[in-house]
């Protein structure tokens, strides 16, 4: 609590950024989902475009939110300028991890009510397109994209404590720009990839990889952890 | 009781006090057994350090010129002014031979001025460094 | 290390290639006022961030109230009894004045809510008003309120009156003896305004290239340090003043900062026959200067 204002106002401005980017393409992409009739007669295509589509946003809009501020800023020589309001925020009597956790939970709360409205959505969407949604596909759903979302957004935290803040979510908006391209345009692997870890793949042939689910799990909690590690040590 | 400290003399500034609260006895601005102002307020009307005002009101404690009583405060000691304001009287007359003096010597009254400080930045010196070695465990 | 609020042992920080500083030494006492000099690079930013956690020192060790400084836990509880301002007051865009106090209010367990409206009235400062669209008098107000409602032990400020005019200044300075005064704090500020110095700080540390040059009471300073002015019938010759400082000679006359042995140099001048010998007392600027310029006649 004694830290939840400033985690907010750090937080708010991405948070908003994210929503509005999240409700733009997915407003878009339902529109062109329900003029495209093709689309309607393919079930497993209609929910691996659905979902891959949306665990790319995720994923771009939740490194945004990831980005810690200037606390990350790399400063390593004596005499580089420095955001001085960092040095307002180490002065303060909290510790480090405290600083960056609650950062971090606030960033990951943003991640979490952008899937809530996902989910809040995905009856609606599939109604439209396929018919109705069994209560297994929404779970599925729900699932890949908790591990998906978590893993991204941790893999977010950590580059933004190895590398500059704003590099890391320029770095991976382009990267999902270019794997929404790329799914758009059906390259294959790639595809195959995005169906597997949005839980498309599960949805329509019920198949899913415990295995890879936990190995997402463990890579997530590791990444926090190394965050927390690297701004411990950082120096200002 | 208006002081007035100069930063840029060189001059420690507790002594600087201690000179123009002497001053003020003498002169009667402010008179025997009257309240001086407390530490803090003194500090903060001058914007000075407060221990040096604390300093500066135990040495004159030390020598006599007030008297500092637990929980109420400083005041200016009944001996202060006897002998003293006496001591000015008796200097009066001395200056202003000696004035006339040098006037008729043809030095304009700016000379007379810097000569005046000269002569007293020595005898202030040579009274530090007296008090100084007289004072070695204080 | 008893009574001491910060006690600097040999502290050493290197950035790379550079050493900030090179083993440090200083100790300040409660209660006292204690001004930081030193010229731009000298170490002072780098003291005060190693003091308060921010950096790791590379040698040495340091100490606040008798924690250590390059201990996480304990540079928590440190900072939970000292504030800090910095140079370029900073605070968080976005925000209002009331929203930092809010912060500052949540995050510091000791927080005095007398003093917080004590000096929002004292400093008349809005609390809608945005922190970006404060002038740099009334940043520094805010940034002031923000340290002393702390209910710190101990202030660290980073020129603390940089960029003010005189009447802001002057509040300034005033907050802080009050402060001193009636909380029984300690205060160590790094300035470039050594009259300003002059006139609060009690004590100075002096500080250049990485180490202490001097440190100790203002008023024991100045009590040492003498200007000697000479003037010989004959100039003397160059090397009759062994183990003075800041020797300037023109010509017949001869003018020296002495410290301590002032007796002695006026003792040898009169012993080479000089018409005449004034001793002064010097600023603390002239004091600083000398000491921190690379002088070829120091023993």
């Amino acid at each position: 609590m004694t830290l939840a204002l400033k985690s907010w106002i750090e937080v708010r401005r991405r948070l908003l950024i994210g929503l509005l980017g999240w409700a733009f393409v997915t407003v878009t992409f339902y529109f062109s989902m329900r003029d495209d009739s093709a689309a309607h007669s393919d079930t497993a295509r209609a929910v691996s475009a659905i979902c891959s589509v949306e665990t790319v946003m995720l994923m771009c809009f939740g490194a945004i939110l990831a980005g810690s501020g200037v606390m990350t800023q790399l400063c390593n020589s004596a005499s580089a300028r420095m955001p001085d309001s960092v040095l307002f925020t180490l002065a303060l009597p909290v510790s480090r991890r405290s600083l960056f956790l609650s950062r971090a939970l606030l960033g990951a709360l943003g991640v979490l009510l952008m899937m809530v409205l996902f989910w809040a959505l995905l009856p609606v969407l599939f109604a439209s397109l396929t018919g109705a949604p069994t209560l297994r596909v929404l779970l599925g759903a729900i699932l890949f994209q908790l591990v998906a979302a978590a893993l991204a957004y941790s893999f977010g935290l950590l580059g933004t404590c190895l590398f500059s803040d704003m590099t890391l979510s320029w770095v991976i908006g382009a990267a999902g720009g270019i794997g929404g391209i790329g799914a758009g345009l059906r390259w294959g692997p790639l595809v195959r990839f995005l169906n597997f870890a949005s839980g498309a793949t599960y949805m329509t042939t019920g198949q899913v990889s415990w295995i890879g689910l936990a190995i997402c799990v463990a890579l997530s909690c590791s990444f926090v952890f190394a965050a927390v590690r690297t701004i411990e040590r950082r120096e200002f | 009781m208006v002081l007035k400290l100069n930063t840029a003399s060189g001059v420690p500034i507790y002594l600087q006090l201690m000179e123009q609260i002497k001053y003020a006895i003498e002169t009667g601005a402010v008179r025997l057994g009257e309240q001086l102002p407390g530490i803090r307020r003194l500090a903060e009307d001058l914007v000075m350090n407060p221990n040096t005002v604390a300093k500066a009101y135990r040495e004159l404690e030390h020598e006599g010129v007030i008297e500092l009583r637990h929980g109420s405060g400083a005041f200016v000691s009944g001996q202060a002014g006897n002998g003293r304001a006496d001591r000015f009287e008796r200097g009066r007359p001395v200056l202003e031979a000696a004035m006339r003096k040098l006037a008729d010597f043809g030095l304009s009254e700016e000379e007379m001025r810097r000569l005046f400080e000269n002569e007293l930045n020595q005898l202030r010196e040579q009274r530090g460094r007296t008090k100084g070695n007289g004072r070695a465990g204080d | 290390m008893d009574g001491l609020a910060i006690d600097v042992r040999a502290l050493a920080k290197r950035y790379g290639d550079t050493e900030a500083l090179r083993g440090l030494t200083f100790g300040v006492p409660r209660g006292s006022l204690c001004g930081f000099l030193g010229r731009n690079g000298a170490g002072k930013t780098t003291t005060l961030k190693l003091l308060l956690g921010m950096a790791r020192p590379t040698a040495g060790e340091g100490f606040i109230f008798g924690r250590r400084i390059d201990v996480e836990a304990e540079s928590v509880a440190i900072r939970r009894e000292t504030a800090f301002v910095s140079e370029s007051k900073d605070l968080y865009p976005f925000t209002t004045v009331e929203q930092m106090i809010r912060i500052a209010r949540a995050a510091c367990p000791g927080w005095r809510a007398d003093l917080e409206s004590k000096y929002l009235k004292l400093f008349e400062l809005k609390p809608k008003q945005k922190v970006s669209a404060l002038s740099r008098g009334n940043l520094t107000r805010l940034n002031l309120l923000l340290a002393l409602s702390r209910g710190a032990r101990l202030l660290l400020l980073d020129e603390p009156t940089q960029g003010l005019d005189t009447v802001v200044r002057e509040e300034v300075l005033q907050a802080l003896v009050s402060y001193v005064a009636t909380e029984e704090s300690t205060i160590f500020l790094s300035s470039h305004e050594l009259h300003e110095v002059e006139q609060i700080c009690d004590r100075v540390v002096i500080i250049d290239h990485g180490r202490a040059l001097l440190e100790g009471e203002l008023d024991d300073l100045k009590g040492n340090y003498r200007r000697v002015r000479a003037t010989f019938p004959q100039a003397p010759p160059a090397n009759s003043w062994n183990g003075v400082r800041a020797l300037v000679q023109e010509g017949r006359t001869v003018s020296m900062l002495v410290s301590g042995h002032v007796d002695d140099v006026v003792a040898r001048a009169r012993s080479m026959e000089a018409t005449t010998v004034a001793v002064d007392p010097v600023t603390l600027k002239e004091i600083f200067l000398e000491l921190v310029r690379p002088d070829d006649s120091r023993a």
